[in-house]
């Protein structure tokens, strides 16, 4: 946590909720927005209205967007059960076909707010069969309870799957260049 | 699972599922739907492979990446593939319609109009069945071989029409017509839309147009006109044009 203007702001993956974090994702991504606007509606996300900043002065505006974009590098250990209202879930750090053709769609479809979405592939209810987890209404009631989870649960999966996909791109890369040879 | 190692394991049936296969949906969407295709394993038991495993078989069928070899075999269930220069105009029409909307999915229906029975009459001289045999029926055929055996016909036909409309061009339309994006509509004035729409219609049925006119507005000449061969027709209406007659 970070204290701006008196308050307290989360600012590491610990503290963040995955909700909170996946609007940080989706401002930090919007070329449209210059740095000082990203930083007002991202502090505003948090609770940090932009009339707050009105009379901060630009220096001391810059050593709080500093503050908060420290983050240490730290490796997240990978949770693998949780439990949401009652229930426990397991994760897998593990693709099938089915579970990556769903991320793929959610990439395809959703721009924004997507890893609470990821999140609800990995984690299968313990008591449900997989035709019940992949129901599209039990995903989608799953990744709203997700979005409350803190973010650092996020980041092992995100890795896990962009290490597939590097790995797959490779794959079709070196396939590719056989074929030139 | 048999994995096919190269094209001419995979039937036109095959060849055609795989083109249909919605590409928008992703990559991974798109080669699961592929290896369900050509293993014939169902969807669900690809859907349940692990990632890594479809990408090892995908890399392994890295021949799919590649065109089919442009051959094709001139005999084929006993038929025999019409010469170009002896399509009638009713073949030429249809296959003109199944070349402009997807000449892939439509590839077993090409072939059905392509290859034809044939049989010597008692002057020894090879006859061409004609065409009055259910195309559908006939395209079912076809489905089973592999596609190397077809493939490349597609190729010699594109390039016997390119010569042929060349060949005829004072007699079409310069430009083909595409469909003008709701951009461009907004920025066309009320005339200028309704020219287009005019030219869409007659573009629409051009065919059954010329048909008609050959017909002297009398329809049940239209068969008799349908079978006649191509060029002849096409010969007649360059002179009537010339002589405008």
């Amino acid at each position: 946590m970070i204290t701006i203007l008196g308050k307290e702001i989360p600012n590491q993956l610990d503290e963040l909720t995955i909700d909170q974090f996946e609007v940080i994702t989706e401002l930090s991504n919007n070329k449209e927005l210059d740095a000082v606007d990203r930083h007002l509606q991202i502090f505003g996300s948090l609770g940090l209205a932009e009339s707050e900043f009105y009379d901060v002065d630009v220096a001391d505006f810059i050593e709080y967007t500093n503050q908060f974009n420290t983050i240490p590098e730290i490796e997240y250990p990978t949770i693998s059960q949780i439990e949401l209202a009652g229930y426990n879930y397991t994760a897998e750090l593990k693709m099938t076909v089915r579970d990556t053709k769903l991320i793929e769609k959610i990439a395809i479809s959703k721009p924004k707010g997507y890893i609470s979405d990821i999140l609800a592939i990995f984690f299968k209810r313990d008591d449900l069969t997989p035709a019940e987890h992949y129901a599209e209404a039990h995903l989608k009631l799953k990744a709203k309870l997700i979005k409350e989870l803190k973010a650092n649960i996020a980041i092992p999966y995100l890795l896990f799957i962009t290490n597939k996909l590097i790995k797959q791109v490779d794959k079709v890369e070196d396939v590719l260049a056989e074929e030139v040879e | 699972m048999y994995l096919p190692k190269k094209w001419s394991e995979i039937t036109l049936e095959q060849f055609i599922e795989i083109n249909e296969i919605d590409k928008s949906q992703g990559a991974n969407s798109y080669n699961s739907e592929m290896i369900s295709i050509v293993t014939d394993m169902s969807y669900e038991e690809v859907d349940e492979l692990d990632l890594d495993d479809m990408v090892k078989m995908i890399a392994d069928m890295k021949w799919s990446n590649t065109e089919p070899s442009k051959q094709y075999k001139h005999n084929l269930l006993g038929m025999k593939v019409k010469p170009f220069s002896k399509l009638c105009l009713y073949e030429y029409i249809d296959l003109d319609y199944y070349f402009t909307n997807n000449y892939i999915t439509n590839l077993d229906k090409i072939c059905a109009i392509l290859y034809r029975q044939t049989k010597v009459n008692e002057w020894g001289e090879e006859i061409i069945e004609p065409y009055d045999y259910d195309c559908t029926i006939r395209a079912d055929k076809f489905l089973d071989l592999p596609i190397t055996e077809v493939y490349g016909i597609i190729n010699e036909f594109l390039k016997f029409r390119d010569n042929f409309l060349n060949t005829y061009k004072n007699l079409f339309n310069g430009e083909e017509l595409s469909e003008l994006s709701e951009e461009e509509k907004e920025e066309l004035t009320t005339e200028e839309l309704k020219e287009e729409e005019d030219i869409k219609k007659e573009s629409k049925w051009s065919w059954e147009r010329m048909i008609y006119g050959l017909c002297n507005n009398d329809l049940t000449k239209s068969e008799a006109i349908g079978a006649l061969p191509l060029t002849y027709v096409f010969n007649m209406l360059g002179m009537k044009k010339e002589l405008d007659i």
